[in-house]
């Protein structure tokens, strides 16, 4: 019973579980592209889902945190905290532009900000590689700069697909948050140290 | 201009409270605005009233927001950085980046831009019955002029990175003075028509809720710029800074 017209299909209960995860997969990789080479366009708007922002989140949250034995003398974030402010921060700009007269509903503005965290996330994977190096100012550096790149990349992408919805006259103030919240993730990256 | 802007039951709010609408009035401006009234927050000029002059009865929300949640940012992120510059190069020091005093600040900036303004507004609502007062503030508005009063203090927070106590302190008089000013200048004409002693008492109070908010940020977040330790920091070495604390 395999359903080939997604339109007309009603009956996804009856395919099999690797149909449905792939399908699942594509979509969220087919984001992922539209995130990494930003045009723009209404993929990411119309068909929001949530899975990608998840996946996003969560494997951030693990890379930075560590094994903290010395919890007291550990001062970085853990895994609850770095997952409140994404999603408490991804929420909350949702709310604001919706506030200034912005016709984005709110789990698409919610898609948008948790997908255009990939290029974080790849800072991230970065800065751990980096980090097996020895460490030093060029160690530090190369950190920098990757952070400092991907950030302007996770600004770009979502600029390009959240700038449209709202009015002219505040789109200024519907983006600010957006920097901020991008600046404090790439913060939290770029002073990530391990034990 | 000798309206009296009673309480928040103004002209334009006439959506009920449960509906998002109602809310979307506190959000009501334009970009030129905002950049207006932090302008107006950083130029305190004696005989204008900011709430007259930039708010106007469109009190908003924006601002104080978003001001606070920078001001929160910009202390912990500039107070983590001048630690890390102050102990650089110190054998025993392990960075570390502090991550609780992100929501200390928070609790504290909030706080301050909430409770203040609601014990404020209180008190004048109170001195306004026993005395006619000509201008009074609704809490909407009192709200405003301490978030967007709050903004000097984000370049201030960037620039306490600067390991100098003495620089450190210029820029504590410089930010008290032009928002406390600001402030001052609001909120004279609401009590200058009562008692000499309780219009003075209020102003008092309010620039010394202000210095406290300022001194105890810069003392709880920034460590002091000490030289007990070997002199291959970026403080330079030639100066002997105090070592009182």
């Amino acid at each position: 019973m395999r359903s080939h017209i997604r339109e007309f299909d009603s009956s996804t209960l009856n395919e099999s579980v690797q149909n449905t995860i792939m399908r699942d997969l594509k979509a969220v990789g087919k984001k992922f592209m539209h995130v990494l080479y930003p045009r723009k366009s209404n993929t990411l708007l119309r068909d929001w889902d949530l899975w990608g922002p998840l996946i996003l989140c969560v494997t951030l949250a693990l890379m930075l945190q560590r094994s903290s034995i010395d919890s007291e003398k550990d001062g970085g974030p853990q895994f609850a905290e770095v997952f409140v402010i994404v999603w408490f921060g991804a929420v909350t700009i949702t709310l604001n532009s919706k506030l200034l007269g912005g016709n984005i509903s709110f789990f698409q503005s919610l898609c948008v900000l948790g997908y255009c965290i990939l290029p974080l996330t790849v800072a991230m994977l970065v800065c751990r590689l980096v980090l097996l190096a020895e460490p030093g100012p060029i160690n530090f550096m190369v950190r920098l700069f990757v952070v400092i790149v991907m950030f302007a990349w996770s600004i770009v992408a979502s600029t390009a697909f959240l700038a449209d919805s709202q009015p002219p006259n505040r789109k200024a103030l519907a983006i600010y948050p957006v920097f901020l919240f991008y600046f404090v993730i790439s913060w939290m990256i770029l002073t990530f140290t391990p034990q | 201009m000798t309206c009296s802007l009673k309480l928040l039951a103004g002209q334009k709010k006439s959506s009920p409270f449960w509906t998002f609408e109602y809310y979307q009035t506190f959000f009501d401006v334009d970009t030129y605005q905002v950049f207006d009234r932090i302008k107006g927050s950083l130029l305190p000029i004696p005989g204008k009233n900011f709430v007259r002059l930039y708010i106007r009865s469109n009190p908003d929300l924006y601002g104080p927001f978003w001001i606070c949640a920078t001001l929160v940012f910009a202390i912990a992120i500039s107070g983590n950085l001048s630690n890390f510059l102050i102990h650089l190069g110190e054998k025993t020091y392990h960075y570390v980046p502090e991550f609780r005093k992100v929501s200390i600040a928070a609790t504290i900036i909030y706080a301050y831009a909430w409770l203040v303004p609601l014990a404020l507004w209180g008190f004048l609502m109170w001195r306004n019955s026993k005395v006619m007062n000509i201008v009074s503030y609704s809490f909407l508005e009192i709200v405003c002029v301490y978030g967007y009063s709050l903004f000097i203090y984000i370049p201030t927070a960037v620039l306490w990175i600067i390991p100098q106590k003495a620089v450190r302190w210029i820029l504590v008089m410089i930010a008290l003075g032009i928002s406390g000013s600001v402030l001052a200048m609001t909120f004279w004409p609401a009590v200058r028509e009562d008692n000499r002693r309780i219009a003075l008492a209020t102003i008092g109070m309010i620039v010394l809720l202000h210095t406290l908010l300022s001194v105890g940020c810069l003392a709880y977040f920034f460590d002091a710029p000490e030289m007990d330790h070997l002199p291959t920091t970026t403080v330079a070495p030639n100066q002997t800074v105090g070592t009182a604390k």
